[in-house]
């Protein structure tokens, strides 16, 4: 793709108002890969682990639990801007476990609020062109009006070519909508599913939805041909600040991420490096994480993989472990040694 | 976008149709040109749906405008990108060039010669645009070799910028062009057993995938009165019919309505379908949400039902171009 110019529709008013379209390239890329950096030189990351979980249960506290257990300090959020995202990528009514429940949302949205941040929901769904329909389909428009909360359409709004830091693919840059690039902490929070390609999708993959569909289509098909593991890393290298709360309530395993079925595990996670808590998330679905493309890429370079790197808080891992079925496919076998809990 | 709750969506009054109408028409004349959202930067889907609105509701100088904006736009391949500059992805062109052809024939003597050239080089553009073939195999039920058009160059074909490249071809006089029947085949293929279309694929991995009203629709008006038409693709109009009993966002309820519309366009049975109940259903969620000029075209473009310059095309044959063709 093409480096990016400035947009020459917009009128300096517009400009100033935002201070979006004139910041520079150069800052954005420092800002950006800032964190890529920041988890190089940490070795350790914490991880919480909740269990007995509901959506009608107290998830505020769950989270801020969580949150602090995991050393996340809310004094560097306060008065700053936060973008929650969830999944949303193919909402269907038929399929409230493939998405991120909107009470979920709900309640991080109240934790940040009660830390003075400034905070917004924002997605670019997948393999939904029609954003308003994504938000009725999934039950978050509701939610978010409930809550008085309004939402960015990541697909449609104004871009800006960010620098690929991570560098594992092709692209030299990426588009990021204007929510991404000006918020201070981007919250990943994916559904806890299986992905029959990838094998599972958590926190890093979940990412895939600050890329707007305007620029890449619906699927975000210059992804895929860029490699999936490739841009998984790469946009997480490249994205700012990030930690991660985990719908790990309702969750999808077979032919996840679209079409799986229900699985109940009544989990949250919480942590403030997505790799480390994508690696929980794998050994919690008896998946080895080291065969898992993108965590192998970014073991050790967005954050450990590795077992004795991680710190639990909350509850540990090993007993709430519990295999999730995946598909019986040649590229899926390879995720677990025992070849136990294929499906067809 | 700002949300509403439960409460605020109750109190508001219901709107009346030809009220709203007629103030749309007054804030499109006043100001034509956007983005997707209030505040944005213009970008060439919206001023495109934008002409198109604005010729059916007869305003000439506000389409001419919009159609004028678009040609300065228009790059020297004679695309015209999703952002109004020289960067792609392009798969606005087919928009753009749908929205000069109807300011042709509404106003021929505003439009000449510069809106045939406008929409011919548009043309010559799409017709390099090719997708990506990929290997099928069992991974996808589709026919991965059929070419379409991408939404970006260098990927696959998908549905809904293939259904945009073949209504400009049929409104533009090319539809006889040999990428315009494959681009029929592709839609027809594309179709699901039980009805609908997902945004691309039919089977991925031995599982069939779930339809979407967008791309559905937009698959439906693509093959607006062309005869004699695929069995599969009634089935999808019994599934928008199904879907119109629920709530369904503006742009999705737009294209459903102009794709019903078309389901229906030889009956000589009275309409059967209450579109105007979902109509305002549609308007009146929008009016709690935020003023959006892109959303509010499109519903206005819907509310012109038969009149609709999207479905003012000519009937077209691709005779046994398609397998489970209807005699």
């Amino acid at each position: 793709m093409s480096e990016p110019s400035s947009n020459p529709n917009l009128n300096s008013n517009q400009q100033d108002r935002r201070g979006f379209l004139i910041t520079g390239a150069a800052t954005a890329a420092v800002i950006a890969g800032a964190a890529y950096w920041h988890h190089r030189s940490k070795p350790n990351s914490e991880v919480f682990i909740a269990k007995n979980q509901k959506y009608g249960g107290e998830l505020v506290r769950t989270i801020r639990d969580g949150l602090l257990a995991c050393e996340f300090d809310p004094e560097t959020i306060r008065g700053k801007r936060v973008l929650l995202k969830p999944n949303l990528v193919e909402p269907s009514r038929l399929s409230p476990h493939m998405t991120t429940h909107p009470t979920m949302i709900q309640a991080a949205v109240e934790v940040f609020r009660e830390w003075n941040a400034e905070v917004t929901v924002g997605e670019g769904p997948g393999h939904v062109r029609d954003t308003e329909q994504a938000l009725i389909e999934s039950g978050v428009m509701e939610a978010l009006g409930d809550v008085r909360m309004s939402f960015e359409d990541l697909n449609y709004q104004e871009i800006r070519a960010v620098k690929n830091v991570g560098k594992a693919c092709r692209l030299s840059s990426f588009y990021f909508p204007r929510a991404v690039i000006e918020a201070d902490l981007v919250v990943s929070m994916p559904k806890m599913k299986t992905h029959h390609w990838m094998g599972m999708t958590g926190a890093m993959k979940n990412m895939y939805g600050v890329i707007p569909g305007i620029k890449y289509g619906w699927p975000k098909n210059v992804l895929h041909y860029n490699g999936i593991p490739e841009t998984v890393f790469d946009i997480n290298a490249s994205v700012g600040r990030r930690i991660t709360i985990v719908d790990g309530i309702d969750c999808m395993e077979g032919d996840g991420p679209i079409l799986g079925t229900p699985k109940p595990m009544g989990l949250v996670l919480v942590g403030t490096n997505l790799t480390a808590v994508d690696a929980t998330m794998a050994r919690l679905m008896d998946i080895l994480p080291n065969r898992i493309p993108y965590l192998a890429l970014a073991a050790d370079r967005l954050g450990p993989i590795d077992e004795t790197r991680i710190i639990q808080r909350g509850e540990n891992w090993q007993p709430l472990a519990d295999p999730f079925m995946i598909l019986d496919r040649n590229h899926l076998r390879v995720l677990r040694d025992n070849h136990s809990h294929f499906v067809t | 976008m700002d949300l509403p709750s439960k409460q605020t969506s109750t109190q508001l009054m219901d709107v009346n149709l030809s009220d709203w109408l007629v103030e749309q028409k007054k804030r499109l004349a006043a100001e034509p040109i956007g983005g997707y959202a209030p505040g944005e930067s213009p970008m060439a889907e919206p001023v495109a749906l934008a002409a198109i609105t604005a010729c059916a509701y007869d305003l000439s100088e506000t389409a001419s405008t919009l159609c004028h904006y678009m040609q300065q736009a228009q790059n020297r391949d004679g695309s015209v990108s999703v952002g109004l500059n020289t960067e792609g992805p392009f798969w606005t062109t087919s928009l753009a060039c749908i929205a000069w052809r109807q300011f042709e024939l509404h106003w021929p003597e505003l439009a000449n010669p510069w809106c045939r050239d406008s929409y011919r080089r548009g043309l010559d553009f799409l017709f390099q645009i090719r997708g990506e073939k990929v290997l099928g195999g069992d991974t996808f039920g589709h026919d991965t070799q059929l070419v379409g058009w991408p939404w970006v160059e260098g990927t696959h074909s998908w549905i809904e910028p293939t259904a945009m490249a073949l209504m400009a071809m049929r409104h533009c006089g090319a539809a006889d062009h040999p990428r315009a029947i494959e681009a029929f085949k592709l839609l027809s293929d594309r179709q699901l057993p039980t009805g609908g279309a997902n945004y691309g694929n039919t089977f991925v991995l031995g599982n069939k995938l779930r339809p979407h009203v967008l791309p559905s629709a937009m698959c439906i008006v693509a093959v607006h009165r062309v005869t004699p038409i695929p069995e599969s693709f009634d089935a999808t109009i019994r599934y928008l019919e199904n879907e119109l009993n629920r709530p369904m966002a503006a742009i999705s309820l737009a294209w459903t309505i102009h794709a019903l519309v078309s389901s229906r366009w030889n009956n000589v049975t009275p309409f059967d379908l209450e579109l105007d109940w979902p109509l305002r259903a549609a308007i009146n969620r929008l009016r709690t949400i935020e003023v959006n000029p892109y959303r509010q075209n499109l519903l206005m473009l819907a509310a012109r039902m038969q009149q609709s310059p999207l479905l003012a095309v000519e009937p077209d044959s691709f005779f046994g171009l398609a397998s489970g063709v209807k005699s």
